[in-house]
Formats: C-alpha cells, sequence, structure tokens
C-alpha cells in the first residue's frame, strides 16, 4: 500500500538515518577509521614517522606474541587488575553496606565516600606522588621511615593499584548503593521473621539480589582498570625494570618513545582482541552467577 | 506536518553543530595559516611566526621575557610562542604537523632529536640561512656548534646547551673533614669522600648519602657522557657523524664496561641512597640529605633558588672513570629547528628570531636565569656576565668544562637514542642489584642496542 505523498514517504526512510549520520561520521572517523588504520599499520613495517614502508603479514604479530615484554606486560596487565577490582569492589560493597539504611548524617558519609570519583587521575597521582616521596613526603615524614613506594619493583605495582582503588571505590559504592537500596524490604523482613542471622541474611538474600549490579560492576571495573594508562604515565612511567609496565603504557611506550608504531599497532590489536576475550567470558559466566528474578 | 517541520529543524541542528566543530577544529589550531601570512607579509604588515617550546619551570619564566622583548623591540615580526610539554610530546606534535600539513615555523627540540631531524626532509637547515645572510658564525662555541654540524653544514640552532656538573654541599663536605674548594675529581673520589661524609641512623639506613648515581631520567645521558670522558665512542662510524651508525661500539671499546664497573662500586660502597629520579634525588641534595648530586648545569639557577641560604652549593666538573681519562664532555640540552613552510619571508622572519635568541645579550639573561651556559663567546665580555660569574661562580664550572673539551669529543648522533635510553634503564637496575655482573650488562645493553639500530636503518632508508 503506498503512501500517496511520495516525497514524504522517502523522507520518512531516510529520516533514521539522518539523525544518525552526525553520531555514524564521528565514531567512524575517530573510531572506526583509526581501527582499520591501525589494523593496516600492524600488518606493515613502518618508518620513524609512523609511515607504513612495505607489507609483513603476519610477522609482526609473531614477533610481538614471542617477545618478552608482551608477555610481561600481559602478566603485570592481570596482577594489576585483580589488585585493583578486588579491592574496588569490596570496598565498595562495605562501605554501602555501612550507609545503607537513611538515618541522620547519612548523607554525609554518602558524599564522602563518592567523592574521590571526581578527582582527576592526573592530579590524584600527583598527590600521592608528592605524599609518598620519600625524601620529602608527608607520608614518609609521619611513617618515620623511608620507603620506595614507586621505585622498588616489589612495591610499585601494589602503590600504583592502591592509588587507582582509592580513586574508584567512589563510583562502585554508588553503584551498590542504589543496587542496596533496591532490595525490597518485605523480602528482608521477611527473612527476619524466621530468624534469620545478618550473614545468613546476606549471602542468601542481599548478595543474590544484587548481583546484576555487582555483575555490571565486576565487568566495568575489569574492562577499565585493564586500560590504566594515567597513573602509570605520572607514577612511574612503567616502572623500575618493567614491574608497572602495564598494555596500555607499553603501547604508548613503544608508539610514541620508541617510534615503533608497527609493534605499537599489533599490540593494540591484541589487547583489543584480550578484552573482547574476556568480555564475552564474563557473559558467559553471567547466567550461573546472576540470579534473575 | 508539525512532526515533519520539527524533525528537519532537529537534522539541520545536527548538521551546523557538526560542522561548527569542524570548523573550531582546524580553526582552534592556534596557527596562523600561511596564505593569511602571505598576505600580510607582503601588504608589509607584521608577519607571524609560531615558535614551540618545552621549557618549564623557571626557565619558562625567562624564555617568556626574552620572546615578549624580542616582540616589543620591533613592529615587523610577532612570534607566537606555544609550550609543548616534554620534548617527546612536542616531536611528537611535529610528526603529527609533517604529515597534516601546519608546521611550526621553529621548534625546540632536545639533543636525542638531532640525528632525526637533520635527516628529516621538512627541516630548513639553520646553515641555508646563515649562507643566505653571510652571518658570522665564528662567535659561537665551537664545541656546541660540532655538535649540531654534519659535514661542516649546522642543521639546528644551538640555544640552551649544558654539561653534567657535580652539584655539593660544601657545608657538609667541611663537617666531614674535606676541602670544601675541592670537589671530587675521579670516580674513586668520590666513593672516598662519600664514605666520609655519609651517616647511617640507630637502625642501619641512610641518613646522608654520598652521592646518587641512579638517575633515571639522565642514566643514558651521564653513560654517553662518561664514554665522551674517556675519548671513546659511543656507536661506529665516528659516533654516527661520518656516517650513519650500524653498531654500537661501547662493547668492543671496552668503555661501556668501565662505567658500568664504577657505578657498581658506588653502589656497593653503601654511600648511595635508592633514590631513583630527579625530583626525589634534588629533594635529597636540596634538604641536606645528600651531599653531592650529579646533575646538569641547566638546574643550577633552580639549585641556588631552592636552597637559597641553607647551605653553600658548590660545582665542580663530572668525575672522570678513571685518573687518565683524556677525553672532554659533549654539549647536552636543546637546539632551535626551522621547519620548511615554503614562504621565504617567514623563513627570513624565523632566523631574525633566532639571531636574537643566540645574540649575547640575550644569552647572557638566559645563562643567569637558568645555567645553561651562552653558546656565543661574545656574551663574556658583556659586564652582567662578568659581574655573574664573579658574583656566582658555581656558573663557571660548566664553561670552563665546555673549553676544555674539543669538537672531537662531542657525543653521539642516533636516530633511535630514546630507545636505547630505555634499554639502559633496565640494564643499569639489574646491574646495580647484582642481577647482572657488568659484563653481561653491557652485552645486553649492546645486542639489543644493535637490534634496534638495525631495524631503524631498514626502516628509515636513507634515499
Amino acid at each position: 500500500m503506498k503512501h500517496p505523498d511520495t516525497a514524504a514517504a522517502a523522507f520518512q526512510k531516510m529520516e533514521p538515518y539522518l539523525y544518525l549520520a552526525p553520531c555514524l561520521v564521528l565514531v567512524g572517523l575517530f573510531v572506526y577509521w583509526p581501527l582499520a588504520n591501525t589494523l593496516f599499520l600492524s600488518l606493515s613495517k613502518t618508518n620513524a614517522m609512523g609511515e607504513a614502508v612495505r607489507f609483513a603479514g603476519l610477522s609482526n604479530y609473531r614477533n610481538v606474541i614471542c617477545s618478552g615484554e608482551f608477555l610481561n606486560s600481559c602478566i603485570v596487565t592481570g596482577k594489576f587488575v585483580l589488585l585493583a577490582t578486588v579491592p574496588s569492589i569490596v570496598f565498595g560493597l562495605a562501605l554501602a553496606l555501612l550507609t545503607k539504611k537513611r538515618e541522620k548524617g547519612t548523607r554525609v558519609f554518602e558524599m564522602l565516600f563518592s567523592l574521590p570519583v571526581v578527582i582527576a587521575s592526573a592530579s590524584g597521582a600527583m598527590l600521592w606522588k608528592l605524599m609518598l616521596s620519600p625524601s620529602t613526603g608527608f607520608v614518609s615524614f609521619v611513617l618515620g621511615q623511608k620507603q620506595d613506594w614507586f621505585t622498588d619493583k616489589r612495591l610499585a605495582l601494589f602503590t600504583v593499584a592502591a592509588l587507582t582503588v582509592w580513586l574508584s571505590v567512589g563510583m562502585n559504592y554508588i553503584f551498590f548503593l542504589t543496587g542496596l537500596r533496591n532490595v525490597p524490604q518485605s523480602i528482608s523482613q521477611a527473612a527476619d521473621m524466621d530468624g534469620a542471622g545478618p550473614f545468613q541474611k546476606f549471602f542468601y538474600i542481599t548478595l543474590p539480589l544484587i548481583s546484576p549490579t555487582l555483575f555490571l560492576t565486576f565487568v566495568m571495573n575489569v574492562a577499565a582498570f585493564a586500560q590504566t594508562f594515567t597513573q602509570i604515565m605520572i607514577l612511574t612511567r612503567g616502572g623500575p625494570e618493567q614491574s608497572t609496565n602495564v598494555l596500555v603504557y607499553l603501547i604508548y611506550n613503544n608508539a610514541f618513545v620508541n617510534d615503533r608504531y608497527a609493534v605499537a599497532c599489533v599490540q593494540s590489536i591484541l589487547l583489543f582482541l584480550i578484552l573482547l576475550a574476556v568480555t564475552v567470558l564474563q557473559f558467559r559466566m553471567e547466567k550461573k552467577v546472576v540470579y534473575d528474578s | 506536518m508539525k512532526r515533519k517541520k520539527f524533525s528537519l529543524g532537529i537534522v539541520l541542528l545536527c548538521v551546523a553543530v557538526l560542522s561548527g566543530t569542524f570548523f573550531g577544529c582546524t580553526s582552534s589550531s592556534g596557527q596562523a595559516s600561511s596564505s593569511l601570512g602571505n598576505v600580510m607579509s607582503s601588504a608589509g604588515k607584521q608577519t607571524n611566526i609560531t615558535f614551540w617550546y618545552s621549557m618549564g619551570g623557571l626557565g619558562e619564566k625567562a624564555l617568556q621575557k626574552m620572546i615578549g622583548d624580542f616582540n616589543s623591540s620591533q613592529k615587523n615580526i610577532h612570534v607566537d610562542a606555544k609550550y609543548e610539554g616534554s620534548y617527546t610530546d612536542a616531536m611528537n606534535k611535529l610528526k603529527n604537523s609533517i604529515k597534516g600539513g601546519q608546521l611550526p615555523d621553529i621548534v625546540q627540540l632536545g639533543d636525542e632529536d638531532t640525528r632525526f631531524m637533520m635527516e628529516n626532509k621538512n627541516v630548513v637547515p639553520i646553515q641555508d640561512l646563515v649562507d643566505a645572510e653571510k652571518y658570522d658564525l665564528s662567535t659561537l662555541e665551537p664545541n656546541i656548534l660540532a655538535f649540531y654540524s654534519l659535514g661542516g653544514k649546522l642543521y639546528g640552532m644551538p640555544f640552551n646547551n649544558s654539561t653534567p656538573v657535580l652539584y655539593y654541599n660544601k657545608d657538609l663536605f667541611r663537617a666531614a673533614g674535606l676541602d670544601p674548594e675541592n670537589p671530587p675529581k675521579t670516580m674513586d673520589e668520590l666513593i672516598a669522600d662519600g664514605k666520609k661524609i655519609a651517616q647511617k641512623d640507630a637502625k642501619g639506613n641512610l641518613k646522608v648519602s654520598g652521592c646518587e648515581i641512579n638517575n633515571s631520567d639522565i642514566n643514558e645521558w651521564l653513560f654517553s657522557e662518561w664514554m665522551c670522558l674517556q675519548g671513546l665512542p659511543f656507536a661506529d662510524n665516528g659516533n654516527g657523524r661520518s656516517k650513519r651508525s650500524t653498531a654500537v661500539a661501547y662493547d668492543k671499546n671496552g668503555g661501556g664496561q668501565k662505567i658500568l664497573q664504577k657505578l657498581l662500586e658506588v653502589q656497593q660502597s653503601g654511600t648511595a641512597s635508592s633514590a631513583k629520579n630527579i625530583n626525589d634525588i634534588f629533594g635529597r641534595f636540596v634538604s641536606k640529605q645528600s651531599a653531592m648530586m650529579l646533575s646538569s648545569s641547566a638546574g643550577l639557577y633552580t639549585v641556588l633558588t631552592t636552597v637559597g641560604s641553607k647551605f653553600q652549593v658548590g660545582t665542580g666538573p663530572m668525575p672522570t672513570i678513571s685518573p687518565d681519562d683524556k677525553g672532554g664532555v659533549s654539549v647536552g640540552g636543546a637546539a632551535l629547528w626551522m621547519m620548511d613552510t615554503d614562504d621565504s619571508n617567514r623563513q627570513k622572519a624565523a632566523f631574525e628570531f633566532i639571531k636574537f635568541m643566540v645574540s649575547p645579550e640575550e644569552q647572557a639573561y638566559w645563562c643567569g636565569q637558568t645555567g645553561y651556559f651562552p653558546v656565543t663567546t661574545k656574551s663574556y665580555d658583556l659586564p652582567e656576565m662578568k659581574q655573574l660569574l664573579s658574583q656566582k661562580p658555581q656558573f663557571k664550572t660548566a664553561i670552563d668544562q665546555l673549553h676544555k673539551s674539543s669538537p672531537q669529543n662531542q657525543g653521539v648522533l642516533i636516530g633511535t637514542f630514546p630507545e636505547l635510553t630505555q634499554q639502559y634503564e633496565d640494564v643499569i637496575n639489574k646491574v646495580l642489584s647484582g642481577e647482572w655482573t657488568p659484563e653481561e650488562g653491557i652485552k645486553n645493553a649492546a645486542d639489543q642496542a644493535n637490534k634496534t639500530i638495525a631495524e631503524y636503518n631498514e626502516n628509515n632508508p636513507l634515499d
């Protein structure tokens, strides 16, 4: 059944695409074209200007995967994600549980706990760098002993992870608080009447009911922490003997300091594939872990 | 009907916002487009030139004053100066602008990028303008000119140059029974002095250290300077000057191992703390927790200003590896490079600015405000320079050290210097922690470096 007014019909068909056009152009320019370019460069040998010199096929990939530095960065990134995600979630959940009830003065604590989120990671990193400086730092003065927080290869990753946890706990806290407050009162009251203790209430009722929030936070945290860069750049620059050389910093270093654009492109593609695989794994897990009411 | 008008309105709004963003992007790059510059200069009005610099802190203040003086001293040329972050950031921005087309007229880049800039086709060698105007280069320091020249042709105009010096705390020296006017001249003397000065607290931790030798910000620079002091080349092919280097030479001539050996001895003497970057080392020195500091002479003004009257600061030449080293120091720092904007008016204007910046008066001012030594010998005739040197003799050390060296001692020119710096970081840390011996360290460093150099030469052919 044809619409009598064909100009209007054509417009109506095109209309959604016209709305999408600006967004598509921006995304195309800033996401898809660079992705295609990166893929192309990863298959070539590049010169110091970042231009492709000749086709190299998969030899770049072979070199990178077999190189010690890529494996080291994967391990460091994995360690860092673990060191940052677990405390972020645990502390975020603990703080949310503490301020769950809307009592007098809760508002103040809500603000205090979520405040670090608004601090730019660069500013936060600079702050910690000054505070933890072994010779002139406030922390060294208070503790009375000098500790090489950032230059000791066994400590550096923990210190950076601690800073990251401090910066991101607020975000998790906000999510968990909302999730906890959405647990229907009726269920917890019914549990109380049945004589459930606080631990039983937590593990059998609260946790399952906030499991969608938990899952979402976990996925977001892993993806975000795997791409940390700012703190590493400011605090350790890959760290004492590569102990904080996370993947994104490795890519930056190879591309912009060492002029090895092809290697950096390969590593970017590999990072993308790794994160893709991890996310797919996580969503496969979702069905088993998240309680679906 | 209403809905159609509304939809159309939204679409037009989106298009307008989008195009506004793009036009905003191009004009917010902050550089006068070359066509506009042409029109202005041909009409006899001001020529605008852009200058990218990477000085921060007190150096930036001095630089801003010099640029302001230039702009207000005449009406034909206006310099638009932009802070570009570190030399690495400036280099990356430059590479992007080479691909994108909007080149700056002048850019300040560090010595590690010298070879890359010399080989780059978008650079206008300073020699071209020197020849065109018959500018007299003889008043400039020959050692510095030698560093930035290849085959007798000057490529970049040296502007802020320094040598490594030994800063030391005269009060701590006196307290330890050492002669405050006699800083250690060799590394062995440095270790001996350090042992007298170092103090441990009750727990056995180092309270006051002698001298730190692991400074991640300048480790590779110090290494290459020690090669120059030994009179040995860092890389083959005349340190990359007669031809492009194909391999490093510090392993074969033994100089590298001697350096690592001496650094290990300092570490083993227990007189160096574990401070590893310039901020921590500087912090220790100015707070009297460390008696000596090996660093660039460019920080002298900052050191003196920070220390104030807390203690007397002395400067001495960089200690040599062994007492009979016959070499000299090479200059570090940065130079002003001219980019080929295809506009001879702007190039002439840029050269006018460059000439101003290396004039005796400006260089004398610059020296006093930073610690970089003047690139022109004529600065020493000026009364303000004579006054500076008599009131603050610490400034003399770097200058004397420069004059004792020869053009033959000038440092290596190699395109992959930044990457070699990183490889060396791992090497020096593993050697100082005992994981590798100095021999293993040098072998590893050389193997990695040679691979990097070979790959660079393969992917960046000189045609």
